[in-house]
């Protein structure tokens, strides 16, 4: 009995891990081909997705002081960040950025609630714009809660803290 | 904290190497990682270890602090530093910017406050773009930032800010531009639109009656301080449809290599008003001006098409100039205030105030 239990943890966590990956590489794809309103239909209505402002500090949990952001935002706002790409005057992606995302690290844990995940996730986000300087990179770890249920998967929240403490790209018109 | 605490160099005397390694925090002594030369936060040199055989003795403390800027001032808690000796007082120097601060900033005795660490990054534009951006470009909001009333986010048309906007000309290359908000958007807009509530706690009575009339008819919206310090507070909306609060930014646009910035960019609100209105104020801010902001992030990928053209060898050679030729307008005859109010912004006059005085410190030294 005991050993069922376990084995039926240890093939669910994998299969979670599988959707969870699934998932973060799929909006990868989509971000990257520029598929705004397919990703939009990813998150979830209450989604919170937030980039904080990292500085140098000696101790990790230092780092991101809370309630300093980048990028706060809710669905309504990142709405209105798609509704500026598609409204053919958001100067800052035209022409579009070139991206790639590279997704790794991911490790899933279960929460409280069912069908609902902790991902953590690091992401490599290659950026190249009209320039003939080599490209941007945004290097960021992202603590997410995705629910993975019998209904299409949605990511709930989302974290993404940068290693860089000053920015080495002219703006975040860029998705993390 | 003072002025003279805060405008130290952080590089070693000795050897150059940085004695502070962390973006924020609190320290008593500060100690150099590469020799352990130890100073106290007020840059006075406390010791270095083995002093008596490495020197022969003591060194003269007050040679070996840490470096500091000759000219340190501030106004309304805003410290500046100045590498000349000569320079003039701080409050000279800005001149009717000066009077501009206190209407700004000046309006309640708590003071305003940082709402949070600098936001920092780097753009392949020259810092003059930006300063010459905020002493008050209008002209290119309709165009550049008209993604914002295509979306709706925006109440009313961006492209009819210009009926609305005054420039402020003053000595030293500084240059403000307000917009008649009130006019434009509603009577709640007088002051900026910080709510009645709050607005009724100002405290004005150290201000001019003409400062006065500008808070509640056109009050001012950006800014220059030459060389390179910028000003906005303009009412944003939190969310789409939402009613706009001000915020207050500052930047600073730091020259880091021919044709490289990078902008440090603060928020700031008065210290009196609510946490939570404070907090809204902060993130509509960098929704708007922030890295992400849905304003800023167009503006910055604008502005590297100047420093690429100046370095264009063909620009060069054939001596290339831009065009400022708006038909100047002359200034207001009856202006009480000091330095020049304009009835209108059209005319490039701002832009030609700061790069009279760039062209002057550039020739003069």
């Amino acid at each position: 009995m005991k050993t069922m239990l376990m084995e039926r943890s240890v093939g669910s966590t994998m299969e979670m891990s599988h959707l969870a990956s699934r998932f973060l590489s799929l909006e990868a794809k989509l971000l990257d081909e520029r598929r705004y309103d397919e990703w939009l239909d990813m998150l979830g209505d209450q989604i919170t997705y937030e980039v904080p402002i990292r500085l140098s500090r000696r101790e990790f949990v230092d780092e991101t002081k809370s309630g300093c952001y980048h990028i706060c935002d809710n669905k309504e706002l990142l709405k209105l960040r798609v509704a500026r790409f598609h409204c053919g005057e958001a100067w800052a992606e035209r022409p579009a950025s070139r991206t790639l995302r590279v997704v790794g690290s991911v490790l899933v844990n279960p929460t409280d609630e069912e069908a609902i995940f902790e991902v953590d996730s690091a992401l490599l986000l290659c950026r190249q714009r009209n320039s003939d300087r080599p490209c941007d990179t945004i290097a960021v770890r992202r603590s997410d809660r995705i629910s993975l249920g019998a209904e299409r998967p949605l990511l709930l929240s989302r974290r993404a803290i940068p290693i860089d403490t000053v920015l080495h790209t002219p703006n975040l018109s860029v998705f993390v | 904290m003072q002025p003279d605490q805060s405008s130290r160099a952080v590089h070693c005397p000795h050897r150059g190497s940085h004695v502070c390694q962390e973006d924020y925090g609190n320290a008593s002594h500060f100690k150099c990682p590469y020799h352990g030369w130890v100073f106290k936060n007020d840059g006075s040199f406390v010791g270095a270890p083995e002093m008596q055989a490495a020197y022969g003795g003591r060194l003269n403390a007050s040679e070996w602090g840490l470096r500091r800027a000759p000219k340190v001032d501030s106004i309304h808690g805003f410290i500046f530093a100045c590498l000349s000796e000569e320079a003039e007082s701080l409050r000279d120097y800005l001149g009717g910017a000066a009077w501009m601060f206190d209407a700004i900033f000046g309006l309640h005795p708590d003071g305003v406050k940082a709402l949070a660490p600098p936001e920092r990054f780097i753009l392949h534009a020259d810092w003059k773009s930006g300063a010459e951006n905020f002493v008050g470009d209008t002209y290119h909001i309709g165009t550049a930032h008209h993604s914002v009333t295509l979306t709706g986010y925006l109440p009313g048309d961006v492209r009819e800010g210009g009926q609305y906007a005054h420039g402020f000309l003053f000595e030293n290359g500084h240059e403000f531009l307000g917009y008649r908000l009130p006019e434009w958007f509603g009577p709640p807009f007088k002051y900026w639109g910080f709510p009645e509530e709050l607005a009724s706690q100002f405290d004005l009575s150290a201000l001019d009656e003409t400062q006065r009339e500008l808070l509640v008819t056109v009050p001012p919206s950006v800014g220059t301080i030459f060389p390179n310090f910028s000003y906005l507070r303009m009412p944003e909306p939190p969310g789409p449809g939402e009613f706009p609060i001000p915020n207050t930014d500052i930047r600073v646009w730091s020259p880091i290599a021919p044709g490289v910035m990078e902008v440090w960019h603060w928020q700031f609100n008065f210290a009196f008003m609510p946490e939570e209105y404070q907090r809204k104020a902060y993130l509509s801010g960098q929704y708007t001006f922030g890295a992400g902001g849905i304003f800023e992030q167009d503006d910055m990928t604008i502005w590297e098409g100047a420093s690429k053209a100046a370095q264009s060898p063909w620009n060069r050679k054939v001596g290339a100039e831009l065009n400022y030729q708006q038909k100047r307008p002359e200034p207001n005859p009856d202006w009480k205030g000091p330095g020049q109010f304009f009835d209108t912004y059209y005319g490039e006059y701002l832009q030609a105030g700061f790069w009279k005085q760039w062209l002057k410190m550039m020739r003069n030294g």
